[in-house]
């Protein structure tokens, strides 16, 4: 009889603290169901870039040669600090060509008015925003991609990009119309609408920025 | 003999009484009606970010009145805050591609009325810290809703304050949840 009781009460123990599971032991099996859930794989590059990422940092781009530039997680986590150093220096040379243009559009005004001793310093100072504006362009032209895929509807960077288009666009024909003043001094005018078109875009697309 | 009999007997009612109940059900949440809002302030703007892509499940009784345990998990990458640009810093700075997913699991489950007194543990950028915080429950016919907030500090985790124009944004991280069961 005591046997019995003895061996009852044995399985009784066994079951019953099988049946207890810890909180820690079912929280943990509760997160290993939510994984289990999940089979989504992470994305490591959006789908879409611009061509001038997707030369550089696209599945076969031209970095991808490089075993510092292999398309793993820990790698393309590396690439978003180099994205982002160089979209840091991006917005302080691009503070530093706003200055520079707006010093160029004061110049450039008193030349148009007649003031010819301005115009080596014009073109100096041409020359040094131009430099200040493609390298600022091109850190972000060749920047490695974003993590992700660029999100539906209206936002300020979708703003900051369109308005690139529009002051890229007017820079290039500032420069080209700049070349052909010497040949032809009615175009001037023109070269004169395109500078400010270009620093009202560009100075807009900075704002864009901030909402 | 009787000692270890009762010794026994004593353990095992005792185990009994804490096991989980029979009637005890595993609940997953219903992504197409729950979301978890992240809000940050930046001196030049402040912006939210939601995710849609919210996993939890609870351990619940049928009638879904009594939360025994609660996990949630969610991507980094699936908060959407308008702009990818932004959600792409969010990641770099908390290093999303290593660590893609924040959860939380709870250790403690308090009811007092409609109101549950949750504690447990974050895991984000790889580090686990303790919190707790207060949820409200609701029935919506027989999907049970719990909703709340709490706030986290980036720092905390290890994680940098994203930047804009060289200027940090807060440390604080709001956040906002509503999940449907």
């Amino acid at each position: 009889m005591k046997k019995l009781l003895f061996t009852c009460s044995l399985l009784f123990f066994f079951l019953a603290t099988s049946f207890a599971q810890t909180d820690s032991t079912q929280t943990i099996n509760l997160l290993q169901d939510l994984s289990l859930a999940d089979s989504s794989q992470l994305q490591l590059l959006p789908n879409k870039m611009i061509p001038t990422q997707r030369l550089l940092w696209g599945p076969k781009g031209l970095m991808r040669s490089f075993n510092r530039f292999e398309l793993t997680p820990e790698k393309r986590q590396n690439e978003l600090k180099l994205r982002r150093t160089m979209l840091g220096v991006h917005q302080i040379l691009g503070f530093a060509t706003l200055g520079g243009m707006v010093a160029q559009g004061i110049i450039g005004g008193k030349l148009y008015n007649g003031r010819y001793d301005l115009k080596d310093t014009h073109e100096a100072l041409g020359a040094a925003v131009n430099i200040g504006y493609f390298t600022t362009a091109s850190l972000s032209l060749f920047a490695p991609p974003k993590a992700l895929d660029e999100r539906k509807g209206y936002s300020s960077i979708k703003l900051h990009k369109w308005l690139a288009v529009v002051h890229m666009s007017a820079m290039i024909a500032t420069n080209v119309l700049a070349g052909m003043t010497e040949d032809h001094p009615n175009l001037k005018k023109y070269h004169r609408a395109a500078a400010y078109t270009a620093f009202g875009a560009y100075a807009a697309s900075m704002i864009a920025i901030k909402f | 003999m009787k000692n270890i009999f009762f010794f026994l007997l004593l353990i095992g009612l005792a185990s009994s009484a804490l096991a989980q109940d029979a009637s005890t059900v595993k609940v997953f949440a219903d992504k197409k009606l729950s979301s978890i809002t992240y809000t940050m302030r930046h001196p030049l703007h402040t912006w939210d970010g939601t995710s849609k892509d919210v996993n939890s499940v609870i351990l619940t009784n049928a009638d879904k009145l009594q939360l025994t345990q609660v996990a949630v998990s969610v991507k980094l990458g699936s908060f959407d805050s308008k702009n990818a640009n932004r959600d792409s810093h969010m990641i770099e700075v908390a290093e999303g591609l290593k660590y893609p997913i924040i959860s939380f699991s709870s250790t403690s489950i308090q009811t007092q009325g409609d109101v549950l007194l949750i504690k447990g543990n974050v895991s984000f950028h790889g580090v686990t810290q303790p919190i707790n915080f207060e949820a409200k429950r609701k029935m919506l016919g027989t999907n049970l809703e719990v909703s709340g907030a709490f706030t986290l500090k980036m720092t905390q985790f290890k994680i940098e304050p994203p930047s804009l124009l060289g200027v940090a944004a807060d440390d604080e991280l709001k956040l906002k949840f509503k999940v449907v069961y």
